[in-house]
């Protein structure tokens, strides 16, 4: 009798336990309602995040505001979000909720099976091509928060308008021989993604030529464009577009080359083992409603669902939406990686 | 005979022994091994793996030969520069009428307790060769066209770093030179000796152990320096260990875990024979300066060069702290770092980091984590120095070296190490994602300095003095009290400022165990970096040199009532 009652309370707290630890997988509009109330009684949603934290302050502010559930933001670099999630995932002691990471990281961290299935989003239909389908979109699992993308930055001080770089091929000028500096495209991020684009489409020999050019490597992209402003460099590329409203009122233009911009994307899931998986899953939606992706708009980013900035002045617009070139994937990326570093190393 | 009898007489030798084992085990050698299966395992913890030497392998090639030679050149320079400058600033500070000395000495340490995030990016406005001031200033005064300053190169790699190492060899050395007894340099000089034999037979032989443990620490700290070498390294193609691990566990698609844990264990292999042969060199001497026969400490009387020892001094603190500071001061208070215009002027980025809430929830963090944590670990650093240095106790030799482990090993692996190693701790251990394991993980990466500030004071104090209380009728404890912690207070007190300052720069292990609510003030300056707000982190750069000042302040005036020698 008495082992009975201890059976009955453990499942009774068994079921509890697991009401609180499983999402209240909506479906359909109809059960949205249940996700939010039950987001709401979890009242916290944890997220790990390698993005540039400045990045989602506006969008957190406003979800905390019209929502009421606190969001903590536990920021590293991307590798640092990576290794914590998987640690914490294999030793059970699961602490984040939701998943923001770039690209290449983000689908690793999937493929290893750290996110989990975030079900369904009344927001996830709002996204427009070519952020529908992969790399961006990958079913239920993690989509599109922004995209960043990169074009030519030029010192105005040093590049007079007629000489302005119209091309990526331009880089390859001998008058630009030791006064370019690129993100160092043997690391992860925007310049090895550039240059494996690069690769990919313009041959091994571009490459081989942009090394000729005696380039100097920027492990920080904010290094980078400081460099570049105060002049100690003519070019700096790839230079990621939003930076331009951080560094108003300096000598620095951007570009877009005729190719077009590289780019990628900030990516978000639900982690895998989430302790508070509804407010985790009303706060994914949320980011691809329009408040949060119009705060997206505004910083400079491309947001996956065409919301354009209402604060963006007529100048800027052609940097800011102007053509997409293209992305790399991670298989890609794999293939350039080894030829890059025997080019570089 | 009576050091064996107190040896006897203290509570239980094997307990006290093993209870630092078990301590030290925990905080040093638990995440090192989680770390040696990492450089063993195809997988890192908690995955399906394989057991294999493909990280060890990687290590075997013609690329990691030329990054472990510009690592350990790099380093060696460094280091012997250092360590000569330091040398000289402490003897000038410590036993030479060099007026100001007291100022002076807070000066010349300044540098240390900067954050060199903050210093690189103010020499590569200062020193780079296209538009760098000293550069411009230069080819104005001149008319040279050709640039001589080039930060971005192996000499600038070496200069960023002796701006760490000089005051850090500085600290240690300067309370050395002012506790040695002058009467064996007296009795040196009386037997007509000339000054410069004085110096080198007698004082620097006295300062063997100090010095020897000094290089050690800071030639080690130099190959696991991390900064200087991103900063002015990187961009220009020359890599060095640390830049070549960063770059495996960050730049990768992957993070490669196993080769980075692996190069680490090689790096560690070649550092203990280092410190074995500090141990062969130092065994069977003594260097006992500070003995039960009084002394009053005399400063050399220099004349007319006093003037010359105080330009010296003044010099060191222009090029190390008002060149890259005042750039940073002045810069503060434009809207970007190296833009000099009227109508950039501004006190947003003072507003911006006073009114930011989590610069304040990361001070007070960090303050308190620096207190408590800076106190444990010098408590721990003592009683186990007094146990390498003035016990018999078997297994004491095995503490000590257990305590250097941390020191070995580069801070951003050692970081992995703790997020695996408290991650694993069954789960009714409260570790994990709390503010404990900031704490522990502050007290590994502290104690090694704190062992070797130690070490070096108990080991100039005589055993007499011990003896002589003892005959007195003193218990142990007072003993301990009156004698050993009154004469190493200085010495407790330096290393408490280095470890304080320690767990304020702290960032690797930091970013990796803070958790939400327990953000310290590294993991807040790493936020505004991301965000491109460099002069934000100059800001808090300055903030905590302000702090710094006081603290240095308030310490030397402390020591200075309590043994009247500063």
């Amino acid at each position: 009798m008495f082992n009975v009652k201890i059976a009955g309370a453990l499942l009774g707290i068994i079921a509890a336990a697991m009401a609180v630890a499983m999402p209240a997988q909506a479906q359909n509009a109809a059960d949205w309602e249940k996700v939010v109330a039950a987001a709401k009684k979890e009242g916290k949603v944890v997220v790990y995040s390698g993005a540039a934290p400045a990045s989602l302050k506006k969008a957190v502010e406003m979800f905390e505001k019209s929502t009421g559930i606190t969001v903590e933001i536990l920021i590293g670099r991307g590798a640092e979000i990576r290794e914590r999630v998987r640690t914490e995932r294999s030793f059970g002691r699961n602490i984040g909720d939701v998943l923001v990471n770039g690209l290449s990281t983000a689908i690793g961290q999937m493929n290893a099976g750290d996110t989990q299935p975030h079900g369904y989003l009344p927001n996830a239909g709002k996204l427009v091509p070519p952020f529908t389908t992969a790399p961006f979109n990958n079913g239920d699992m993690i989509l599109p928060v922004y995209a960043t993308s990169w074009a030519i930055a030029v010192n105005t001080n040093l590049v007079k308008p007629g000489e302005e770089p119209k091309s990526w091929h331009d880089l390859l000028d001998p008058k630009w021989k030791g006064k370019i500096i690129v993100d160092n495209p043997l690391s992860n991020g925007g310049g090895q993604a550039t240059f494996a684009i690069f690769l990919e489409k313009f041959g091994r020999e571009f490459i081989e030529k942009m090394k000729a050019q005696q380039l100097t490597f920027s492990d920080q992209y904010t290094i980078g464009q400081q460099r570049l402003a105060r002049g100690e460099f003519a070019i700096y590329a790839p230079f990621i577009v939003s930076e331009t409203y951080n560094l108003k009122g300096l000598p620095v233009k951007g570009i877009v080359p005729i190719e077009g911009k590289t780019y990628s994307s900030q990516m978000i899931g639900m982690l895998a083992g989430a302790p508070h998986p509804n407010a985790a899953h009303v706060f994914i939606n949320y980011i691809f409603g329009d408040e949060a992706q119009a705060s997206f708009a505004d910083l400079g980013y491309t947001s996956p669902t065409g919301r354009v900035s209402t604060t963006i002045t007529e100048d800027l617009k052609p940097l800011m939406y102007g053509k997409l070139f293209d992305i790399i994937t991670e298989d890609r990326l794999s293939k350039a990686v080894p030829i890059l570093e025997s080019i570089f190393k | 005979m009576l050091r064996q009898r107190l040896d006897r007489l203290s509570l239980g030798p094997t307990l006290g022994v093993g209870a630092l084992l078990l301590l030290l085990g925990f905080l040093a050698v638990y995440p090192l091994s989680m770390l040696f299966y990492g450089s063993l395992h195809s997988t890192p913890p908690g995955m399906a793996g394989v057991f294999n030497l493909d990280g060890y392998a990687k290590i075997f090639s013609a690329h990691e030969a030329t990054v472990l030679a510009n690592t350990v050149v790099i380093s060696l320079i460094k280091t012997v520069i250092a360590l000569l400058v330091a040398v000289l600033l402490a003897w000038i500070i410590a036993r030479t009428d060099t007026p100001w000395r007291g100022t002076l000495e807070v000066l010349i340490t300044l540098p240390f307790f900067i954050p060199p995030i903050v210093t690189a990016m103010s020499w590569g406005m200062l020193g780079n060769p296209q538009v760098g001031l000293i550069n411009q200033a230069w080819k104005a005064m001149t008319g040279a066209t050709a640039s001589p300053i080039n930060v971005y190169s192996y000499a600038g790699i070496i200069w960023h770093m002796l701006q760490y190492s000089t005051p850090f060899l500085f600290l240690f050395i300067v309370d050395i030179f002012r506790a040695m007894d002058p009467s064996l340099e007296e009795a040196s000089r009386m037997s007509g000796a000339a000054r410069l034999r004085t110096f080198r037979s007698i004082t620097l032989i006295l300062m063997l152990p100090a010095l020897t443990s000094s290089f050690i620490l800071s030639f080690v700290r130099g190959i696991e320096s991390f900064e200087s070498a991103l900063f002015f390294g990187s961009p220009v193609g020359i890599t060095v260990i640390t830049t070549e691990i960063y770059n495996s566990i960050n730049h990768r698609q992957a993070p490669d875990y196993q080769y980075a844990t692996a190069l680490s264990f090689s790096i560690l292999g070649l550092m203990f024979l280092l410190v074995i042969c500090q141990w062969l060199i130092l065994r069977g001497r003594t260097f006992t300066t500070v003995t039960g026969k009084g002394y009053t400490p005399t400063v050399m009387q220099l004349g007319p060069w006093r003037w010359v020892t105080f330009a010296f001094c003044l010099l060191f603190f222009f090029v190390t702290v008002v060149l890259p500071v005042g750039q940073l001061i002045i810069g503060s208070f434009f809207r970007y770092l190296g833009f000099y215009s009227a109508e950039m002027l501004t006190l947003d980025h003072y507003r911006s980091v006073f009114g930011n809430s989590e610069f304040w929830r990361g001070f007070r963090n960090t303050m308190l984590l620096g207190l408590l944590g800076a106190t444990a670990t010098m408590v721990l650093g003592s009683i186990v120095a007094y146990v390498s240095a003035r016990t018999t106790w078997r297994g004491r030799r095995l503490i000590d070296a257990i305590a250097w482990l941390p020191w070995m090993m580069p801070g951003m692996v050692l970081g992995i190490g703790f997020l695996w190693a408290f991650a694993m701790l069954p789960h009714a251990i409260p570790i994990y994602g709390t503010v404990w394991a900031l704490l522990l993980a502050y007290v590994a990466l502290g104690t090694p300095v704190s062992v070797r500030v130690m070490n070096g004071a108990y080991a100039q104090l005589s055993f007499d003095l011990e003896e002589c209380s003892r005959v007195h009728g003193a218990t142990w404890f007072q003993t301990m009290w009156r004698i050993l912690v009154a004469l190493a207070w200085p010495s407790f007190a330096v290393g408490w400022i280095l470890t304080f300052f320690g767990i304020m720069r702290e960032l690797s292990a930091s970013v990796l165990l803070y958790s939400v609510g327990s953000e310290v003030l590294s993991v807040v300056l790493l936020k505004l970096w991301t965000n491109g707000a460099a002069e934000q982190v100059s800001v808090i750069g300055l903030m905590m040199m302000l702090l710094v000042v006081v603290f240095r302040a308030l310490q030397l005036r402390f020591l200075n009532r309590q043994i009247g020698v500063v």
